[in-house]
């Protein structure tokens, strides 16, 4: 049996957690996704149908894109710069953005122990400038490039 | 009657000023009432108005505040500010202008 209420509240609730954006704004965008619901609803189809209907309409129409990337704090606008567009449609955006999120940790702790290990060896050496502009610059820049290409192959096999 | 892409933003502001000179409304709502007055053949994107209306707060012609809907659900609604309306007298005059002088070339 299909619950609407339940159906409307996971689906805001990933979409909050995938784009990070304040409750407000969610507030607005339920509402909105009801009142299409509803409209569905009298032209006489299911609730799941309009369910469904309503969240393509969403998402086809890019309303999350354009409302909510306005709200990206810097980091997420690093990270987008790092993984390439953040979403190109709502269900896509949730499920790569998740990956996102894991991917953000697994490099927040490798490029924290990096810095410090290399801290620890280069501590008082008159080559650390020098160490620290041929290997950990390059090896940045490689480790941002890869996962950009690697987001973007995520992106295209979610969108075939 | 087909609007060019950029006739509908141009036109946007003034309409969604106009609608909330008359009383306050909610994103859906708007859209409805632009689709009605076009009869049916002006239709907006649910993603372009959001971004327009957060943006007209940000300038000051509009304001929100959070009400409930008849379902009891929490509803976003706009007003128009003091400076909206000023806002919205000035677009009026210039579209006023803009229609006046295509006229005067019309044979």
């Amino acid at each position: 049996m299909f619950n609407l209420d339940l159906a409307v509240h996971q689906w805001c609730a990933e979409v909050l957690s995938a784009y990070s954006i304040k409750n407000r704004k969610i507030d607005e965008l339920k509402d909105h996704l009801y009142c299409l619901i509803e409209n569905h609803t009298k032209h006489g189809l299911s609730e799941k149908d309009a369910f469904d209907n309503a969240i393509k309409e969403i998402g086809d129409q890019d309303v999350l894109k354009g409302q909510f990337d306005q709200d990206l704090t810097w980091i997420n606008k690093i990270c987008t710069f790092e993984y390439g567009s953040i979403a190109d449609g709502a269900q896509q955006g949730a499920q790569v953005m998740k990956l996102h999120k894991k991917t953000q940790l697994t490099q927040a702790i490798l490029w924290a122990a990096a810095l410090l290990a290399s801290s620890l060896v280069l501590k008082g050496s008159d080559q650390a400038y020098t160490v620290t502009m041929l290997i950990l610059f390059p090896l940045a820049v490689v480790s941002i490039l890869s996962i950009r290409q690697q987001f973007t192959k995520q992106r295209k096999s979610l969108n075939n | 009657m087909i609007l060019s892409k950029d006739l509908v933003a141009a036109s946007s502001t003034p309409l969604i000023l106009s609608i909330l000179s008359i009383e306050d409304s909610y994103g859906y709502a708007i859209i409805q009432q632009v689709h009605e007055l076009s009869d049916g053949e002006l239709k907006w994107a649910d993603g372009m108005l959001y971004p327009i209306l957060h943006r007209m707060e940000k300038k000051g012609w509009i304001e929100s505040f959070w009400g409930q809907a008849n379902t009891g659900r929490k509803r976003k609604y706009y007003r128009l500010s003091a400076q909206g309306t000023s806002e919205l007298k000035q677009q009026q005059e210039q579209w006023q202008k803009l229609s006046n002088m295509i006229s005067k070339l019309e044979k």
